[in-house]
């Protein structure tokens, strides 16, 4: 029975030991992992039990709003000329319409006075109310005009504020002094907007601004905005679409003409979409279309349809149909352009299965614990005799789909559009960078220490122009565990004995491993690589701590030759800004759009080094990989520094790139991604 | 320490010359592993694609079109690439140098032109076109044959034994084969059969003769009655010959007749007869039995067949002709006597569809890690020349093969693609390489064109050139120059002969649709060749010297920072090119001048200290990096790669603390030195220019300000900090 106990004992403080160590092998797995199968031992020893849980959170949503923007009209008597008010309304109309959800717009008309204003947010009918009501008279004071803008923003923080300012002239009072009054007042709102990070953008319409005494245009010089000219720098429309797109960065849902069939016009409607805003309008320069005679046809739980001059907007809600179809009177149609925006209310669902793995030290214990595995005897130490107790890593697997809210059966991330894509995760507080592929993510996390994931998606790398997407988050899992297997002891016939001794060992080791845990809570997972070490240290290997170091640089990858003869162009991915962790060459190609198939470049593996290197690591069956000259060996890490040359022949034997590993400059570094 | 750079004007071009000769891609071969090539390996690529010179082009390349006939279709057929399929015997290698009758004409062209200072307007062209027809084929044989008598005559008359002959007989040989290029092939011999037939049959034509009687040569004398009469002279086959009666002569047909037999082993005697009444006339053509049809049959068949082959050699040579003339006026614009940094090309010989292949640019990094990454810049490239650039923005490269049968599009299979331009700037970029590149050459990217159009064309198709990282390496050239244009381009070979069945007479037809005429269709030089050649051969401190004087120009310094723009410099330095039309108008000069845009040359009025300017000149000298307002002038990305290279190799590669001393205001530093010469016209810092540096010692970055004219350029550049212990 004493030996029973002592054996517990040494397992625990093997357990402790190894619990202090587990980050270094728990980060190690990929790297251990490899050493298995170079050794050609083979097998993995994996604990019995697999434990699944399927969980789903309760509803946490909410409409994030991403970005303000307000127009502000100038409703001044010279605006009444030659239909440019028309124009005008139309152009803001159809630039609110295309906004994608999260965007909110308001709306200041201004004369001598304010003439009507709408916070951002408000709804389509408001919009065309104030619209239409807006009797063009009066003098420019654009200065209350401003102001009036400034004070409808929202307090939110993490929110992008435009103002797009369109007018004919220069500040216009009946009298100097109401002039000089307007003037300090647009100033003096200008600079709270520049100080608020708010930029303005100035349309200016016809020839009456010159530039003089009483501009407006400081307005855009203070915030950093930007000064357009009507006729010169295109229509209004064309404008308030190029400062949306290109000022802006607004990610609208533009589509080229739609695919049409004997006269019916068919717009696809995303899977899972909640809301859905469609905007018809002509292309720049076409004419004639009758917007009144176009027919849609929809199933929806509600809808509203907004027919203009030279627009139409339909707005669904809950859409049942896989499409909007427009029914033309003509067969076919020509300069229409579509304009979807798409909010999409979805859910993570996630299964998280605990592992529990055997863990082994290096090459030569698995090949002898394999033998001995094969002949039924347990594990002593080399010359000893003394039996080794096994030490396990334990380990979740976790499996991430997005499905909609209102229908689980709709895989969001099916949709082709997300194969490849990188989605940057928060895992208990972590974050992680993770690629969809065939409509799920996969990864595997260290388990110890870790009772519950928090999961939520920070961001998808590429967004989708036009689509929103309100994700009910965080998602909670908690972790089922088993317990380790128990090792098989032979018994022993019971003893009397003390137990005072045992007693204090394990008060003593209850402490210690407090101390452990808040020591391993506080500290950061360590990520070991083995990298190669210059000739003149030869047979050395050194571990490096790939957490401890950021990715720099970018790397510039040729593909020499594909299977298929196809010419893929050059491409660049930027590694700098990245967070520390693995990186696949699988991953770094499906972000550069190339997809050459399973060819090993997963298990070509990159890690930020010492001295803005990257460590390749091939741990691949049959690739080969060099650095310059010198062939790598497998699993073995290499710090590759700038201006250095990995060329990767694949394992189709046919598949060849080169990849550049070239510095950033810091001007580039501060480049948006 | 400045002075480590002794060249700044190395170009590379790429287009293909002679597919049958090396090229870069082959050349620098596999780089699997390497970072760079050896000596040995660049020694190589400049002694097959390195040239200073248009002879030198025409050496190392030996630019070729080869002929061959098809039995089917009775037709002559034209190849630039050497069709593998056919046997060597059956082939026939045409050069295209110097002697070429169609390269010679549009060299006359541009010389003349030159001469004359005339607009294209108002210049002949056709006096100049006519030098491919039959008759002026005929006047340059005549003339060397003149010169082949003579020295034959000479020949004959010495003893043998006399060393002087042995001189004259290698002065012969020479001459022999220069005459033999005019009969070793029967498509030479259609010009010598033409004029021949011609010269038998219509002796005695006059082109203002209206009666069509038969020519009879005749006596004049007095008739019984002291009237005077010509009476017709009895006719005699005579063999002997017109310009010496001796001997000699007899000799030099039999010579030339036996020249003819050893080269063509299936000639036949009426081409043997042919060549030596082409080299050595006889006085008498009025032979007694002249088969008049058949001749007259003989000769509309040679002139239908010499037009048509004609046609379809200048239709398959034209793309490499002009590309060549765009060689030439690369080289034109350094004087053939100045002695000093003179201009050369690296002419890689590929297309550049096929180097902008994923698979050949790394061979092309390794080629520029080798060139312009090292501290020995003899062999760095610093411009290269892309002409022919597709007019469609969009334009993409070549697939290699098409899966599935797409739309049918018409596209034009000799122009470089804007997506094979965009990869090989972002090159570029790389390795400080300033990329000249103009549009595809035809009649809608000319001076014509671009005076009635106006310049936005030009921007449109610039645009996603445009705020991208490699914009300040592009520098767009524009307008093309013409050689000949379009409109003017035709080429009347003859008539057509008739035969009067009344008279017995043969004549040339007088009917319109009798005059046979080929279409050269335009010829046509991309302005990259002339910009690239303008600013390689300001480059030179010689050059500026002869321009400006020597007082104004540093002996030592290249001309990096020499500004084209400014001053009256382009009136002092302009091109070899004459002027092609009376110049643009103010609003299209307004609307260039309002962005800056493009390296644009012009054609206008001019007058430099009281000297007429007949050349063309470049008015703007700009690439496509834009501060939002206008676009940069291309000698501050030259001045900022200059300084980089200069401090590279004078700081031991970027060592912390040597950049300090580089910059430091003792007098020995480089800053000190390029400050001290900055009253010269082709100063690295000129007058209000200026360079500061700041150390960011978190990134390990050096920031230099550059500043020109009070406009401050940024080099940043990664410190070595190794040396100075920081690591």
């Amino acid at each position: 029975m004493r030996k029973k106990v002592w054996t517990a004992l040494l397992l625990l403080f093997v357990f402790l030991v190894w619990g202090r160590t587990e980050g270094v092998y728990g980060g190690l797995n990929d790297s251990a992992d490899s050493h298995i199968d170079n050794t050609g031992s083979g097998q993995e020893t994996e604990g019995e039990a697999n434990a699944e849980t399927k969980i789903e959170t309760k509803a946490d949503t909410q409409a994030e709003t991403k970005g303000e923007i307000i127009f502000l009209l100038d409703g001044s008597g010279s605006m009444n000329e030659q239909g440019r008010e028309q124009t005008v309304a139309d152009a803001i109309r159809k630039a609110v319409y295309s906004l994608p959800f999260g965007y909110e717009a308001g709306l200041v008309v201004y004369s001598t006075d304010i003439l009507a204003a709408a916070a951002p947010g408000m709804d389509m009918d408001r919009l065309e109310e104030l619209l239409d009501g807006i009797r063009y008279a009066g003098y420019t004071n654009a200065g209350a005009g401003l102001e009036q803008a400034m004070g409808l923003f929202s307090e939110r923080d993490g929110v992008d504020r435009w103002i797009v300012m369109l007018s004919d002239g220069e500040i216009d009072m009946p009298d100097a002094q109401g002039i000089q009054l307007s003037r300090q007042r647009y100033v003096e709102a200008a600079r709270q907007a520049q100080e608020k990070g708010i930029k303005i953008y100035i349309v200016a319409l016809g020839s009456e601004l010159k530039g003089q005494e009483h501009h407006i245009f400081d307005g855009a010089e203070l915030t950093d905005g930007a000064i357009y000219w009507e006729g010169q720098s295109g229509s209004v429309g064309q404008i308030l679409d190029d400062i949306m797109e290109k000022r802006m960065g607004i990610p609208r849902g533009a589509s080229a003409m739609p695919a049409q069939e004997e006269g019916i016009l068919h717009i696809p409607v995303p899977k899972g979409a909640s809301r859905v805003r469609l905007l018809l309008t002509e292309e720049e320069g076409a004419e004639g279309t009758d917007f009144k005679a176009l027919e849609a046809s929809f199933e929806a739980e509600v809808s509203k349809t907004v027919t203009g001059e030279g627009f139409k907007v339909i707005e669904l809600e809950d859409p049942v149909c896989p499409s909007i179809d427009i029914r033309t009177e003509a067969e076919e149609v020509s300069g229409l352009k579509a304009w979807l925006s798409t909010e999409i209310q979805g859910r993570l669902l996630a299964e998280a299965a605990y592992k529990i793995e055997e863990a082994v030290s290096g090459t030569q214990e698995v090949a002898r614990g394999t033998q001995e595995a094969a002949s039924g005897t347990r594990e002593t130490a080399p010359g000893s005799g003394e039996e080794i107790q096994p030490t396990y890593v334990h380990y979740v697997d976790i499996t991430i789909r997005l499905v909609s809210a209102a229908d689980e059966g709709i895989d969001l991330w099916q949709d082709p559009v997300f194969d490849g894509m990188e989605v940057e995760l928060d895992i208990n507080g972590a974050p992680y960078t993770e690629t969809v592929t065939q409509g799920q993510i996969q990864m595997r996390l260290p388990a110890d220490g870790i009772d519950q994931l928090e999961l939520s998606v920070l961001a998808f790398q590429e967004a989708i122009p036009g689509r929103t997407f309100l994700i009910q988050q965080p998602l909670r899992i908690p972790i089922e565990k088993y317990p380790d297997p128990e090792p098989v002891a032979e018994p022993e016939p019971e003893q009397e004995w003390d137990r005072r001794p045992l007693i204090a060992i394990f008060v003593s080791l209850a402490v210690a491993l407090t101390g452990l845990m808040v020591w391993w809570g506080k500290r950061k997972p360590m990520v070991v690589v083995y990298t190669s070490q210059p000739p003149e240290i030869s047979g050395a290997q050194k571990k490096v701590d790939a957490k401890a170091f950021s990715y720099s640089g970018k790397l510039n990858l040729y593909m020499v030759k594909t299977r298929d003869g196809s010419d893929i162009p050059p491409q660049t991915y930027r590694l700098f800004g990245r967070r520390s962790g693995q990186l696949t060459l699988a991953q770094i190609l499906a972000a550069c759009k190339v997809r050459p198939g399973k060819i090993g470049a997963e298990e070509i593996i990159l890690y930020p080094g010492p001295d803005h290197s990257v460590i390749f690591t091939d741990r691949s069956q049959d690739c080969t990989v060099m650095r310059g000259m010198e062939i790598l060996k497998k699993g073995i890490g290499y710090p590759v520094f700038y201006n250095e040359k990995v060329t990767v022949s694949f394992e189709d034997g046919d598949t060849e790139m080169e990849i550049y590993y070239k510095s950033l400059k810091p001007s580039e570094m501060k480049e948006e991604y | 320490m400045g002075n480590v750079i002794r060249q700044t004007n190395r170009t590379m071009l790429m287009e293909v010359i002679n597919p049958e000769k090396m090229d870069l891609v082959t050349l620098v071969g596999d780089v699997r592993g390497m970072e760079s090539l050896s000596d040995d390996k660049i020694k190589e690529i400049n002694d097959h694609l390195l040239v200073r010179s248009f002879d030198e082009v025409l050496e190392k390349f030996a630019p070729t079109v080869y002929c061959y006939y098809n039995a089917n279709d009775q037709k002559v057929a034209y190849q630039l690439e050497k069709p593998e399929q056919i046997p060597e015997e059956m082939l026939t290698a045409i050069p295209l140098d110097r002697q070429n009758e169609f390269m010679r004409m549009l060299m006359s062209m541009v010389d003349t032109k030159r001469a004359e200072g005339a607009i294209n307007v108002d210049f002949r062209f056709e006096k100049l076109t006519d030098m491919i027809s039959p008759k002026k084929v005929m006047d340059a044989i005549k003339q060397n044959r003149k010169e082949l008598q003579y020295t034959y005559g000479e020949y004959a008359k010495l003893d043998d034994g006399d060393p002087k002959k042995l001189d004259l007989a290698d002065k012969l040989n020479v001459m022999f084969e220069e005459a033999s290029a005019n009969y070793n092939n029967v498509m030479a011999m259609l010009p010598l059969a033409i004029e021949d037939i011609k010269t038998r049959l219509l002796l005695g034509d006059k082109k203002d003769q209206k009666d069509h009687t038969a020519l009879a040569l005749g006596i004049l004398s007095m008739g019984e009655d002291g009237e005077l009469k010509v009476l017709e002279a009895p006719k005699v086959e005579s063999t002997a010959l017109t310009i010496v009666d001796d001997h000699a002569n007899t000799g030099l047909i039999e010579a030339l007749k036996e020249d003819y037999n050893a080269i063509n082993q299936e000639g036949n005697d009426y081409v043997a007869s042919l060549v030596a009444r082409t080299f050595c006339p006889l006085a008498s053509t009025m032979e007694s039995s002249i088969d008049k049809a058949q001749e007259v049959a003989n000769y509309n068949a040679y002139l239908e067949f010499y037009r048509e082959s004609k046609d379809a050699f200048i239709k398959t040579v034209k793309p490499l002709i002009e590309k060549l003339l765009g060689i030439w006026c690369f080289f034109e614009q350094y004087p053939k006597k100045t002695k000093g940094m003179r201009p050369s090309m690296l002419i890689t010989n590929v297309s550049n569809e096929m180097l902008a292949r994923a698979g050949n640019i790394s061979r092309l990094l390794t080629y520029f890690n080798t060139t312009n990454a090292k501290n020995d810049f003899g062999n760095t490239v610093w411009y290269a020349v892309v002409p022919n650039v597709s007019l469609d923005q969009y334009s993409k490269m070549k697939l290699t093969r098409e899966r599935f049968k797409g739309n049918a599009k018409t596209e034009k299979t000799d122009v470089n693609s804007v997506e094979s331009l965009t990869r090989l700037l972002d090159v570029f970029k790389d390795y400080g390489v300033q990329c000249f590149f103009s549009y595809e050459a035809d009649d809608s990217t000319t001076f014509n064109a671009l005076a009635t159009e106006g310049i936005e064309k030009y921007e449109d198709r610039c645009a996603p050139l445009m705020g991208r990282p490699f914009s300040e390496y592009a520098i767009p050239c524009l307008p093309n120059f013409t050689i000949i244009p379009k409109d003017k381009s035709g080429v009347v070979l003859d008539r057509r002969m008739v035969m009067n069945e009344d008279t017995d007479t043969v004549e040339l037809s007088q009917e319109k649709e009798d005059i046979l005429k080929l279409w050269i269709d335009g010829v046509y030089v991309g302005a990259a060749y002339v910009a690239a050649g303008i600013v390689a051969a300001y480059q030179c401190p010689e050059y500026l010297k002869e321009k400006f004087g020597k007082t104004k120009v540093d002996p030592e310094l290249p001309g990096v920072r020499y500004d084209i723009e400014a001053d009256d410099h382009g009136l002092i330095t302009y091109t070899t090119m004459a002027k092609e039309i009376t110049g643009f108008t103010n609003s299209i000069k307004n609307d260039i001048n309002r962005k800056n845009f493009g390296f644009v040359f012009s054609s206008e009025n001019a007058v430099y200290k009281g000297k007429e300017i007949t050349n063309i000149m470049v008015y703007k000298a700009r690439d496509l990096m834009s501060d939002g307002y206008m676009f940069e002038p291309i000698y501050k990305t030259q001045v900022t790669n200059y300084i980089e290279r200069v401090m590279r190799h004078g700081t031991g590669d970027f060592k912390e603390d040597s950049i300090v001393q580089f910059f430091s205001n003792n007098p020995s530093s480089q800053k000190s030195q390029w400050l001290s010469r900055r009253e010269y016209l082709n100063a690295v810092l000129g007058k209000g220019d200026d360079i500061e540096y700041l150390i960011d010692e978190e990134n390990g970055y050096c920031t230099l300000n550059i500043t020109f004219n009070g406009n401050v350029k940024n080099l940043e550049v990664e410190i070595n900090r190794l040396s100075a212990n920081k690591a």
